[in-house]
């Protein structure tokens, strides 16, 4: 298991870069909008757009990544009463039923994307984005996460520890 | 029944009093049976563009939308956006009236049922001088509003920006832009005349503004129910086309209180210039829709 | 069902899910759609047709682009010299207050409010700049953390504020005097943090590390050396909204250039760098938007089930005065603040609220300023409180015990508005000034 378990985190890693990726583009994007504004009284007339669909990336690919390495944050009110073994299986439980709901969210997202397809839905600005492409870089980045929690569910379950360098688990925090 | 009706804009807005009145109508003819519960101001986190496909998979019942965000779904809805095609009020309820049943028609291959559609006051331009001719455009900066403005506003030499309508205020404070494309009802909204000290009533276009149904929910009314929301929507159809007119006098006269100078109508060679540079954009969208465009623009041309 | 009991369903079912440890961000999710399917008697494809819609609007909202960007700037300047030389720099300078390097916190969010539009954004980038320096020099963290926690809301009070914007918009009022109006009662906050901070050290100086000495005329010269590449950042970033160049949100790509600009011109340009301050400020952005991205869909909950609408028609039914009529708003924002975010409360209660505060008397204007510190204490609440989860983030502390140090802080911003309730004069006389009563 210990392959898949680094197998799957490679892939929230790579997918983080990607986000990172995007992040450094809508940076990129105003200054290249700012200069057009500035020195030449034009625009290009699309950058609430184009940096909505950065931010989608930018947030949504890296769920995972910021997922394993523990900076999800928890309220733990009642979980540090309990012992280790009840911990790990209360957190495997939780990536479970987290993962049904970004799951669910994903088939809701295949349902956007394939109708806006089949409509021929176009973003109402002059670069006219088929809206199927920004849905499905979501649709995408939700399916990565839900792998992931998948994962981390069954490194608790498991006791397996997580491929993440950064990771501390919660009773090791306190 | 219990329905939720979605509007991105404020209750005190135009489309907002339309709103708010259909659903005391409804409630009226109902006599209570259907209650309707307006979110004004976006409260139920959709935006206008939303609407279209959270009315028709019934996640709500009923919305108000500008036709203009959904251009992007069918370019028909563009039409009442068109620069210079209806200049006043009249007109736009005229180009509505013909083209109303291809309005019906995309809402009813989508799930829902269009019940009525008022329009945005005249749009004109807000500026630090008055535009009264081709070479008052010229350069100025000007925030812009869709595609169509835009490419249009190159065309004649201006420099059209398009900016978010809350980064307005700020921008103008500053002087990165001159002037704003939008109706003396949008500008009064914000008060824009702490900023600016010209309006000039071009009369670019009256947008419209569409309040639809769920189909599903349609269906499941009684006859005489639905007879009740055919009325209640007549009603608010009637008001909505008197409030447009009436604040048009209503804006003007708060402007000039606030040392605002309204330049009401623009010499005639400044009108057949805009109507000639906006010739070919009209015929472009026309080109785009096809046999249903000639047909509505022949029909309302003649 | 009657409006306070559901709340008080959504309320309870929140605390289970937290408490079972699950993800803040899942927790928000699932009561979500628990509620809706719960008390809203919705099936699950109607509940998820609105999830995604809602989730589609806010994940790709440019709205909130700038906070991903300020966090990245935060990142670099954390991981540069930049922020040691503002401790060293800022030593003989607070060396003689009180509490001394403690005020870095108000200080800097104080100055930092005034370039980013959100007090997330606010609280993430300071945080992320002295915490460490703060606690490796031996202050006391709760006074850290707390100040923190309070003054990051600063964000929203002094412009640019995204609050003030939607509430102008909503309101029909000049977002512009919203903005002057916001300057006086920020500095007034920032002033009532300042001075407990100062009353605390003198009460118990074991709150501040005994490192006190003299300092000369050389030292005040190396100190603003120290502080030269800080004030630079600042001076562009502001001055690039202030002279128009770019917009309040776009100044946060600003912020990033400059500071990497910085960093090349001092030599400390690298790779790693780059890489470590990305991944880290993806960490952080990511965690705070999808708590956002939750926080909307739940506010989206709460206006199906009509809560906010109800419970303030109900108010509206008391026909209170307008001293009580304040009162009870400000409970009931309070109640608002523990579940929802800024922007929520504001879009969801003001069509009732607005016109019975107007109807009572009170300035538009003044109770937009009001209505934004309300916003800022809900930030401090738990359960869902942001600045609470941005310094849990950052410090990887209980959020008990991030709440419990940020509770002075809160108390302080209650003085506040009962400042602002008799005192309107605080909001009000600086936007008289500059544009006319
Ligand atoms: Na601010
Ligand atoms: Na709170």
């Amino acid at each position: 298991m210990s392959r898949f378990y680094l197998a799957v985190y490679r892939i929230s890693q790579g997918s983080a870069i990607i986000a990172a990726a995007a992040l450094v583009a809508m940076v990129a994007f105003i200054a290249y909008e700012i200069v057009l504004r500035y020195f030449f009284s034009t625009s290009t007339f699309v950058q609430d757009e184009f940096l909505g669909y950065g931010l989608s990336v930018c947030i949504v690919w890296s769920l995972g990544y910021t997922m394993e390495n523990g900076s999800m944050i928890r309220v733990n009110l009642l979980s540090t009463r309990l012992s280790y073994n009840q911990q790990r299986w209360l957190d495997a439980i939780g990536a479970l039923a987290t993962g049904v709901l970004v799951l669910g969210l994903a088939w809701m997202f295949w349902v956007r994307a394939a109708r806006a397809y089949e409509r021929g839905t176009v973003s109402a600005t002059s670069a006219e984005v088929p809206i199927w492409i920004p849905e499905s870089l979501i649709l995408v980045g939700l399916l990565l996460f839900a792998l992931q929690l998948v994962a981390h569910a069954l490194q608790r379950i498991n006791d397996h520890p997580s491929p993440a360098p950064g990771m501390v688990l919660d009773h090791q925090e306190q | 029944q219990n329905w939720d009706m979605s509007n991105e804009f404020p209750g005190t807005s135009l489309h907002g009093q339309v709103a708010d009145f259909f659903a005391a109508e409804l409630a009226d003819n109902s006599e209570g049976e259907i209650d309707v519960t307006v979110h004004h101001g976006g409260a139920l986190g959709y935006k206008t563009i939303d609407h279209f496909d959270a009315v028709g998979d019934g996640a709500i019942q009923l919305a108000t939308s500008p036709f203009s965000a959904w251009l992007g779904i069918d370019p028909i809805f563009q039409l009442s956006a068109l620069p210079f095609l209806a200049p006043t009020t009249a007109d736009a309820r005229r180009l509505y009236d013909l083209a109303k049943p291809e309005y019906e028609k995309v809402l009813e291959d989508n799930g829902q049922v269009f019940l009525f559609a008022t329009p945005w006051p005249p749009s004109g331009l807000w500026g630090n001088k008055a535009f009264e001719s081709a070479a008052d455009l010229e350069g100025v900066k000007i925030r812009t509003f869709d595609v169509t403005a835009t490419e249009l506003l190159k065309g004649v030499g201006a420099f059209p920006i398009k900016l978010a309508w809350s980064d307005v205020p700020a921008q103008l404070s500053t002087n990165a832009i001159d002037a704003v494309l939008t109706s003396a009802n949008g500008g009064v909204g914000v008060q824009l005349w702490e900023l600016q000290s010209h309006f000039t009533q071009v009369n670019y276009s009256s947008g419209l503004q569409a309040v639809h149904m769920n189909r599903d929910t349609w269906d499941g009314l009684s006859e005489a129910q639905q007879a009740d929301v055919l009325a209640a929507a007549e009603a608010a159809e009637a008001l909505g086309w008197q409030l447009a007119a009436d604040s048009i006098a209503k804006d003007f006269a708060v402007m000039r209180e606030n040392d605002m100078e309204v330049v009401e109508s623009v010499p005639a060679e400044f009108t057949a210039f805009l109507n000639e540079a906006a010739s070919p954009v009209v015929s472009e969208w026309a080109e785009k829709i096809g046999e249903r465009a000639e047909r509505i623009l022949s029909a309302y041309r003649q | 069902m009657d409006a306070l009991l559901a709340a008080f369903t959504v309320f309870g079912i929140l605390i289970v899910f937290l408490s079972a440890g699950l993800w803040v961000f899942a927790s928000i999710a699932l009561v979500s759609v628990t509620s809706l399917w719960l008390i809203g008697d919705m099936n699950l494809a109607r509940i998820g047709t609105i999830t995604a819609a809602i989730v589609n609007r806010y994940a790709a909202a440019w709205e909130l682009s700038a906070i991903p960007m300020f966090i990245w700037m935060g990142e670099i300047v954390f991981r540069t010299d930049i922020s040691m030389r503002l401790f060293r720099g800022l030593s003989p300078f607070v060396n003689m207050i009180p509490g001394r390097l403690l005020h870095t916190n108000v200080m800097g969010c104080t100055m930092f409010a005034a370039v980013s539009g959100s007090s997330t954004a606010t609280t993430a980038t300071v945080g992320k700049i002295t915490t460490r320096e703060l606690f490796g020099r031996g202050y006391d963290k709760s006074l850290a953390i707390g100040s923190l926690a309070g003054a990051g809301s600063l964000g929203l009070m002094i412009p640019p504020s995204l609050v003030m914007i939607v509430y102008g918009i909503l309101a029909e009022e000049s977002v512009a005097r919203l903005f002057a109006a916001g300057v006086l009662p920020g500095l007034m906050i920032s002033g009532l943090f300042t001075g407990y901070i100062v009353l605390r050290s003198l009460m118990n100086p074991s709150l501040v590390p005994g490192e006190r000495q003299r300092y000369g005329l050389r030292d005040f010269l190396g100190a603003f050396l120290d502080l030269l590449p800080l004030l630079v950042l600042m001076v562009i970033v502001l001055g690039s909204i202030y002279s128009g160049i770019a917009t309040p949100s776009e100044a946060a790509a600003v912020g990033v250039c400059m500071s990497l600009l910085i960093v090349i011109l001092t030599g400390q340009f690298s790779v790693r760098l780059i890489t470590e301050s990305l991944m880290g400020a993806l960490r952080t952005s990511t965690m705070i938007c999808v708590l956002l991205i939750a926080a909307a869909v739940l506010s989206t909950t709460m206006g199906f089930l009509h809560i906010p609408a109800d419970v303030a028609a109900g108010i509206a039914s008391l026909n209170l005065s307008p001293w009580g009529l304040l009162a009870i708003l400000s409970l009931f924002y309070l109640g608002l603040g523990f579940l929802l975010d800024g922007n929520s409360i504001v879009v969801m209660s003001l069509p009732i609220a607005l016109p019975l505060i107007v109807q009572a008397g009170f300035d538009p204007i003044w109770f937009g300023v009001y209505l934004v510190l309300m916003i800022e204490m809900a930030a401090v609440t738990p359960p869902i409180g942001f600045n609470l989860f941005v310094l849990q983030g950052a410090t990887g502390y209980p959020i008990s015990r991030v709440a419990k140090a940020a509770f002075p802080f809160f108390a302080l911003m209650v003085v506040g508005v009962l400042l602002l309730a008799v005192f309107p004069q605080i909001a009000l006389w600086f936007p008289n000034l500059i544009y006319g009563p």
